[in-house]
Protein backbone atom coordinates (compact mmCIF):
# COMPACT_ATOMS: atom_id res chain seq x y z
CA UNK A 1 0.00 0.00 0.00
CA UNK A 2 1.65 3.54 -1.06
CA UNK A 3 1.68 6.17 1.31
CA UNK A 4 -1.04 7.68 -0.15
CA UNK A 5 -3.15 5.08 0.39
CA UNK A 6 -2.67 4.70 3.43
CA UNK A 7 -3.39 8.35 4.44
CA UNK A 8 -6.50 7.78 3.18
CA UNK A 9 -7.46 4.43 4.35
CA UNK A 10 -6.38 5.98 8.06
CA UNK A 11 -8.34 8.69 7.47
CA UNK A 12 -11.15 7.13 6.11
CA UNK A 13 -11.39 4.79 9.23
CA UNK A 14 -10.64 7.87 11.77
CA UNK A 15 -13.90 9.48 10.21
CA UNK A 16 -15.95 6.39 10.47
CA UNK A 17 -15.31 5.84 13.38
CA UNK A 18 -16.26 9.42 14.59
CA UNK A 19 -20.09 8.95 12.87
CA UNK A 20 -20.18 5.05 13.07
CA UNK A 21 -22.36 3.76 10.53
CA UNK A 22 -25.61 5.06 12.04
CA UNK A 23 -23.89 8.44 11.00
CA UNK A 24 -22.37 7.52 8.27
CA UNK A 25 -25.83 6.14 6.72
CA UNK A 26 -27.89 9.72 7.28
CA UNK A 27 -25.23 11.29 4.82
CA UNK A 28 -26.33 12.68 1.41
CA UNK A 29 -24.03 9.61 -0.22
CA UNK A 30 -27.00 7.49 0.71
CA UNK A 31 -30.09 7.73 -1.38
CA UNK A 32 -32.53 7.03 1.75
CA UNK A 33 -31.12 9.65 3.57
CA UNK A 34 -32.01 12.15 0.63
CA UNK A 35 -35.08 10.69 0.65
CA UNK A 36 -35.72 11.53 4.18
CA UNK A 37 -34.44 15.08 4.42
CA UNK A 38 -36.24 15.62 1.40
CA UNK A 39 -39.99 14.45 2.72
CA UNK A 40 -38.71 16.28 6.05
CA UNK A 41 -38.50 19.54 4.24
CA UNK A 42 -41.63 19.68 2.34
CA UNK A 43 -43.07 18.57 6.14
CA UNK B 1 -11.24 -2.66 -6.96
CA UNK B 2 -11.59 -0.94 -9.96
CA UNK B 3 -11.98 2.38 -10.94
CA UNK B 4 -14.44 2.83 -13.93
CA UNK B 5 -15.75 5.93 -16.27
CA UNK B 6 -19.46 5.14 -17.06
CA UNK B 7 -20.01 5.15 -20.59
CA UNK B 8 -23.31 4.05 -23.48
CA UNK B 9 -20.78 3.49 -25.74
CA UNK B 10 -18.64 0.70 -24.11
CA UNK B 11 -21.53 -0.41 -22.36
CA UNK B 12 -20.28 0.03 -18.48
CA UNK B 13 -23.54 2.73 -17.88
CA UNK B 14 -25.93 0.19 -19.05
CA UNK B 15 -23.92 -2.24 -16.78
CA UNK B 16 -24.10 -0.33 -14.09
CA UNK B 17 -27.87 0.43 -14.79
CA UNK B 18 -28.85 -3.68 -14.88
CA UNK B 19 -26.66 -4.20 -11.67
CA UNK B 20 -28.31 -0.84 -9.40
CA UNK B 21 -31.64 -2.05 -10.69
CA UNK B 22 -30.97 -6.25 -9.87
CA UNK B 23 -29.39 -4.64 -6.73
CA UNK B 24 -32.93 -2.80 -5.78
CA UNK B 25 -34.98 -5.70 -6.99
CA UNK B 26 -33.34 -8.01 -4.44
CA UNK B 27 -33.93 -5.06 -1.65
CA UNK B 28 -37.66 -4.94 -2.98
CA UNK B 29 -36.98 -1.45 -3.67
CA UNK B 30 -38.60 0.18 -6.92
CA UNK B 31 -35.87 1.25 -8.96
CA UNK B 32 -37.03 4.64 -11.10
CA UNK B 33 -38.17 6.02 -8.09
CA UNK B 34 -35.35 4.77 -5.46
CA UNK B 35 -32.97 6.02 -7.97
CA UNK B 36 -34.60 8.28 -10.03
CA UNK B 37 -33.11 11.53 -8.99
CA UNK B 38 -29.68 10.50 -8.89
CA UNK B 39 -29.55 8.76 -12.05
CA UNK B 40 -31.31 11.80 -13.77
CA UNK B 41 -28.72 14.23 -12.97
CA UNK B 42 -25.67 12.24 -14.35
CA UNK B 43 -27.08 10.51 -17.22
CA UNK B 44 -25.96 13.37 -19.63
CA UNK B 45 -22.05 12.60 -18.67
CA UNK B 46 -22.46 8.88 -19.71
CA UNK B 47 -23.70 9.47 -23.17
CA UNK B 48 -21.65 10.24 -26.21
CA UNK B 49 -19.61 12.53 -27.31
CA UNK B 50 -17.97 12.25 -23.23
CA UNK B 51 -16.17 15.58 -22.34
CA UNK B 52 -12.50 15.73 -21.17
CA UNK B 53 -13.48 17.51 -18.36
CA UNK B 54 -16.90 15.97 -16.87
CA UNK B 55 -17.49 12.61 -16.24
CA UNK B 56 -19.38 9.94 -13.89
CA UNK B 57 -17.40 7.50 -12.13
CA UNK B 58 -18.02 4.26 -10.46
CA UNK B 59 -15.94 1.76 -8.11
CA UNK B 60 -16.69 -1.80 -9.58
CA UNK B 61 -15.50 -5.07 -6.98
CA UNK B 62 -13.70 -8.12 -8.76
CA UNK B 63 -17.37 -9.39 -9.05
CA UNK B 64 -18.41 -6.83 -11.60
CA UNK B 65 -20.61 -4.93 -8.92
CA UNK B 66 -20.62 -1.19 -8.62
CA UNK B 67 -20.50 0.05 -5.06
CA UNK B 68 -20.20 3.50 -5.69
CA UNK B 69 -20.93 6.45 -8.44
CA UNK B 70 -20.02 10.15 -8.45
CA UNK B 71 -19.91 13.00 -10.46
CA UNK B 72 -16.36 14.48 -11.79
CA UNK B 73 -15.51 18.29 -13.00
CA UNK B 74 -12.39 19.50 -13.85
CA UNK B 75 -12.88 23.20 -13.45
CA UNK B 76 -10.71 26.33 -14.11
CA UNK B 77 -12.22 28.37 -10.69
CA UNK B 78 -11.44 31.73 -9.67
CA UNK B 79 -8.48 31.98 -7.47
CA UNK B 80 -6.99 28.89 -8.52
CA UNK B 81 -4.01 28.17 -10.85
CA UNK B 82 -5.00 25.47 -12.73
CA UNK B 83 -8.42 23.52 -12.93
CA UNK B 84 -9.91 21.94 -9.66
CA UNK B 85 -12.00 18.78 -9.87
CA UNK B 86 -15.12 19.24 -8.00
CA UNK B 87 -16.59 15.55 -6.80
CA UNK B 88 -20.90 15.80 -6.31
CA UNK B 89 -23.38 13.24 -6.70
CA UNK B 90 -21.07 10.78 -4.65
CA UNK B 91 -23.89 7.86 -4.02
CA UNK B 92 -23.48 4.39 -2.79
CA UNK B 93 -24.81 1.32 -4.27
CA UNK B 94 -28.50 0.39 -2.86
CA UNK B 95 -27.02 -2.66 -1.34
CA UNK B 96 -25.08 -0.45 0.89
CA UNK B 97 -28.33 1.88 1.77
CA UNK B 98 -31.11 -0.63 2.13
CA UNK B 99 -28.83 -3.57 2.44
CA UNK B 100 -26.80 -4.23 6.05
CA UNK B 101 -23.44 -4.71 5.61
CA UNK B 102 -20.77 -4.21 8.33
CA UNK B 103 -18.94 -0.93 8.12
CA UNK B 104 -15.88 -2.60 6.76
CA UNK B 105 -17.67 -2.72 3.87
CA UNK B 106 -18.39 0.92 3.44
CA UNK B 107 -14.26 1.67 4.52
CA UNK B 108 -12.87 -0.32 1.85
CA UNK B 109 -15.65 1.22 -0.64
CA UNK B 110 -15.00 4.74 0.58
CA UNK B 111 -11.08 4.49 0.57
CA UNK B 112 -11.14 3.05 -2.85
CA UNK B 113 -12.67 5.80 -4.32
CA UNK B 114 -10.95 8.94 -2.51
CA UNK B 115 -7.85 7.47 -3.52
CA UNK B 116 -9.26 6.79 -7.18
CA UNK B 117 -10.21 10.32 -7.02
CA UNK B 118 -6.57 11.55 -5.96
CA UNK B 119 -5.09 9.38 -8.51
CA UNK B 120 -7.06 10.64 -11.33
CA UNK B 121 -6.36 14.43 -10.65
CA UNK B 122 -2.51 13.54 -11.02
CA UNK B 123 -3.20 12.01 -14.30
CA UNK B 124 -6.49 11.96 -16.63
CA UNK B 125 -8.07 14.93 -14.85
CA UNK B 126 -4.90 16.93 -13.52
CA UNK B 127 -5.62 19.23 -10.91
CA UNK B 128 -4.25 20.43 -7.70
CA UNK B 129 -7.18 20.88 -6.02
CA UNK B 130 -9.72 18.80 -5.15
CA UNK B 131 -13.86 19.44 -3.69
CA UNK B 132 -16.40 17.57 -2.71
CA UNK B 133 -19.59 18.75 -2.37
CA UNK B 134 -22.00 18.31 0.75
CA UNK B 135 -25.15 18.06 -0.17
CA UNK B 136 -26.56 18.15 3.12
CA UNK B 137 -25.71 19.13 6.79
CA UNK B 138 -25.46 15.68 7.88
CA UNK B 139 -22.67 15.20 5.43
CA UNK B 140 -20.87 17.65 8.27
CA UNK B 141 -19.15 15.77 10.98
CA UNK B 142 -18.37 12.41 8.48
CA UNK B 143 -16.17 15.10 5.97
CA UNK B 144 -14.94 17.01 9.34
CA UNK B 145 -13.57 14.18 10.75
CA UNK B 146 -12.01 13.00 6.96
CA UNK B 147 -10.66 16.16 5.97
CA UNK B 148 -8.77 17.13 9.78
CA UNK B 149 -7.28 13.27 9.07
CA UNK B 150 -5.97 14.11 5.74
CA UNK B 151 -4.63 17.21 6.66
CA UNK B 152 -2.58 15.22 9.71
CA UNK B 153 -1.28 13.10 7.17
CA UNK B 154 0.94 15.33 5.49
CA UNK B 155 -0.01 13.91 2.22
CA UNK B 156 -1.94 17.61 1.34
CA UNK B 157 -1.09 20.78 1.46
CA UNK B 158 -4.32 22.29 2.85
CA UNK B 159 -7.40 20.55 3.62
CA UNK B 160 -10.39 23.28 4.55
CA UNK B 161 -13.68 23.21 5.17
CA UNK B 162 -15.75 26.40 3.37
CA UNK B 163 -19.45 25.99 3.24
CA UNK B 164 -21.11 22.92 1.39
CA UNK B 165 -17.45 22.02 0.31
CA UNK B 166 -14.20 20.43 1.71
CA UNK B 167 -11.50 22.21 -0.76
CA UNK B 168 -8.16 19.64 -0.36
CA UNK B 169 -5.09 21.01 -2.06
CA UNK B 170 -2.32 18.45 -3.05
CA UNK B 171 1.33 18.55 -1.46
CA UNK B 172 2.92 16.88 -4.42
CA UNK B 173 0.94 18.21 -7.92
Amino acid sequence: MDDLKKAIDAAVREALAVVGLQGLKQTSMFISSRKRAKVKQAA
Amino acid sequence: MEFVRLSEEDGSWQSFLSDWEAQCARLDEDFESYLFSAIDIVKDLAAPPLQTHSGVYAIKDADGVFLLMCQLNAAHLPGYTGRVLRVRQLCFAPMYDVGELDLEHYAQALVALFYEIVTLSKKDMPAAHIKFHLRSPNDRLFFTALGSALMRSGEFSSVVMRGAWLYISKANN
